[in-house]
């Protein structure tokens, strides 16, 4: 409580209005007093100065204590208001605090003065805190009402304690339907990622990431979902709090970029493509006139056996391209690099001039990763296609795999020390290297050293782009005239013995 | 056509790594022994197109000699006598055109046909070969390159 207080004083008799200051110098030193007793003089002392407490006499002629309580309710309701009067009765009192009054004393019990006004004091800042505290609540309330971004709140067991307008928005559930249901079974987030973050947010209390989930009406959304646990003082987990932004507009936009992207690098095989088709229709052209003409009816077996083969290669090799431009695979999921590495390996074997030799070396032992296989398949081609580029005349084209624990890696391109499990796949060729001067630049979009017409300089920029959405990094090594080493890395993931995760593999 | 005179980059290193003269004697001179049967070289890397034209060259009276690459059509066509040598463009280790220009240069006389899956990338002008057969062919295709008037 102030030690100063500023005291409205509405009392007609001044030899009174000392005696009850002189009262209170004692028992409550240092107030300060302004003393009116007239309507007009109450009402603009009231309007005018801050007080931090009435003191009114009950009967006054031309004024009257209880017209002043009424004012002051009206105007100044958090101000204690309290009767010092001679004549007041009982009944008096009773209807005056009934009208709003905080107190009343007797001018012959004056020794009480200091006491209620210590109390109504007290009593009227505990309620000012207490309105500050709810304006606060009702504030933070509109605030995540007015967040675009779901946000809501789930006890340990998944159930929704709270829920936001920005998830009714996103989701369509209201938060009545909601309030109490689980949010695995309300929102169906991939189960095995579900499991991911559940693991990480009891490991270290955060977790960020994303979940393709659905809405009420059975849309699916992408949502960028950031968890943060609260524990009770036991330390047990009490709530998990959930800020989910949706993303599914940014994800579409970026499908169809990569899918453009991908178009280009089909259209950069296509002569490749030509080639191969064109050699392995050789065989079932001139097959079939062998067999029409019976020109080798002693080899029929033979020939029919290779014509076969050579169809089966060709639809082999046109199912690849087709099922890469339109992206089959293309959600998130666990993805062994070994398999994506070998799908790609035998395209470029199809397409690439045949003085490319392509070597490969996988790690059998290669950890587990979480990503999109057509866009990893899309960065490796990438790669492998600015490689080709790089060796008119041929050369080597190496592609390895190996499990990368990383402590404090640091490349150009990845200034903040990594460490923890990452996968690596390395693209090396004995090409024609990079030089110093434009390493900066490769990855900035439409950056292209290729001639007009041959490069859009979307490649590697594209290839940065996927490195960074999977959490990974690049390192390169390049010299002119002996080649370019590209290693991308990926964060391992941990946990390998759930069964959904082995299902996915 | 003299390999003095070919402008294709590739062949370049010929003028450098000259052939032994004890193998440029045979430049220019007939056929050692004329075979009874038509002999003929054929080098692809492609097994299925090998097979395929071998059997039709087998069905029109030809002996066929293959080789899988153009280390191994140099080494066969060194080792025997051939009346055509049907090669294929793009292969690993050493281009058709390559191996063409090898042969030319030890008996510019040679009739070498080469074919390929990606024709539009060759300028044919300026090439040694006699005849030139964009993949895939039919057997008509083939038999009229194997039988053109060589280039002059």
């Amino acid at each position: 409580m102030k030690s100063t207080l500023r005291i409205l004083h509405l009392e007609d008799n001044r030899t009174d209005a000392v005696l009850v200051q002189s009262v209170l110098e004692t028992g409550q030193p240092g107030c300060t007093f302004t003393r009116v007793y007239t309507r007009k003089d109450f009402m603009e002392a009231l309007e005018c100065e801050p007080f931090d407490l009435i003191l009114s006499d009950y009967a006054m002629p031309g004024f009257d204590g209880l017209s002043a309580l009424k004012i002051a309710v009206e105007r100044r309701p958090d101000i204690p208001f309290i009767f010092v009067s001679g004549t007041m009765g009982e009944e008096a009192a009773v209807e005056s605090l009934k009208c709003g009054a905080t107190d009343y004393v007797l001018k012959d019990r004056l020794a009480r003065l200091a006491a209620a006004i210590r109390q109504a004091v007290l009593r009227a800042e505990e309620r000012a805190r207490q309105r500050e505290a709810e304006e606060r609540i009702h504030e933070q309330a509109a605030l995540l009402d007015a967040a675009q971004d779901a946000i809501f709140v789930c006890d340990p067991a998944g159930r929704i304690k709270s829920w936001n307008q920005g998830a009714e928005r996103i989701y369509g559930w209201t938060a009545e339907e909601a309030v109490g249901r689980l949010a695995g079974e309300l929102l169906q987030p991939e189960p095995a990622r579900l499991q991911v973050a559940l693991q990480e947010i009891e490991r270290s209390g955060r977790w960020s990431g994303e979940f393709q989930e659905q809405t009420k009406s059975g849309r699916e959304v992408v949502v960028r979902s950031r968890w943060t646990l609260t524990r009770d003082g036991q330390g047990r987990s009490k709530s998990i709090m959930a800020i989910n932004t949706d993303v599914t507009e940014l994800r579409e936009m970026e499908a169809k970029f990569l899918r453009a992207q991908r178009m280009q690098t089909v259209g950069a095989l296509a002569g490749g493509i030509a080639h191969d088709l064109n050699n392995m229709l050789a065989p079932i052209l001139l097959g079939t006139e062998l067999l029409r003409n019976g020109m080798a009816e002693a080899n029929r077996d033979q020939i029919l056996d290779t014509m076969w083969k050579s169809a089966k290669r060709s639809s082999e090799v046109v199912r690849q391209i087709l099922s890469f431009s339109r992206g089959v695979g293309g959600k998130s999921s666990m993805v062994q690099l070994n398999q994506v590495v070998a799908d790609m390996v035998r395209l470029a074997q199809e397409t690439f001039p045949p003085a490319i030799e392509i070597r490969v070396k996988t790690d059998e032992d290669l950890k587990t990763m979480e990503g999109n296989p057509t866009q990893l398949y899309q960065v490796l081609l990438n790669l492998c296609v600015n490689s080709r580029d790089a060796m008119p005349r041929g050369g080597i084209l190496s592609i390895e795999t190996v499990n990368a624990p990383l402590k404090g890696k640091q490349t150009r391109w990845q200034p903040v020390p990594v460490s923890g499990d990452y996968v690596m796949v390395k693209v090396a060729d004995s090409g024609t290297g990079i030089p110093e001067k434009v390493k900066d630049l490769i990855f900035e979009p439409f950056f292209t050293t290729k001639e007009v017409g041959k490069g859009t300089g979307l490649g590697l920029s594209t290839v940065q782009g996927i490195v960074k959405s999977h959490g990974g990094f690049i390192e390169l090594e390049s010299e002119v005239g002996k080649g370019t080493t590209f290693c991308l890395f990926f964060p391992a993931v941990q946990h390998l013995n759930s069964p959904l995760l082995s299902k996915a593999e | 056509m003299n390999t003095a005179t070919c402008t294709l980059d590739k062949l370049c290193y010929l003028e450098k790594n000259a052939m032994p003269d004890t193998q440029k004697t045979q430049a220019g001179s007939p056929a050692k022994e004329a075979p009874a049967r038509k002999r003929v070289l054929l080098v692809d890397d492609e097994a299925s197109v090998r097979i395929a034209v071998k059997q039709v060259l087998k069905a029109k009276g030809y002996e066929v000699v293959e080789a899988a690459g153009g280390p191994e059509g140099m080494e066969k066509y060194q080792a025997g006598t051939f009346d055509c040598v049907l090669t294929d463009h793009m292969m690993p280790q050493m281009s058709g055109a390559e191996l063409t220009a090898r042969i030319k240069a030890i008996n510019p006389a040679q009739r070498v046909v080469l074919f390929t899956a990606s024709a539009d990338r060759l300028a044919r002008d300026q090439m040694p070969w006699d005849s030139l057969l964009a993949k895939p062919f039919s057997v008509d295709d083939l038999l009229a390159a194997l039988h053109a008037p060589k280039k002059s």
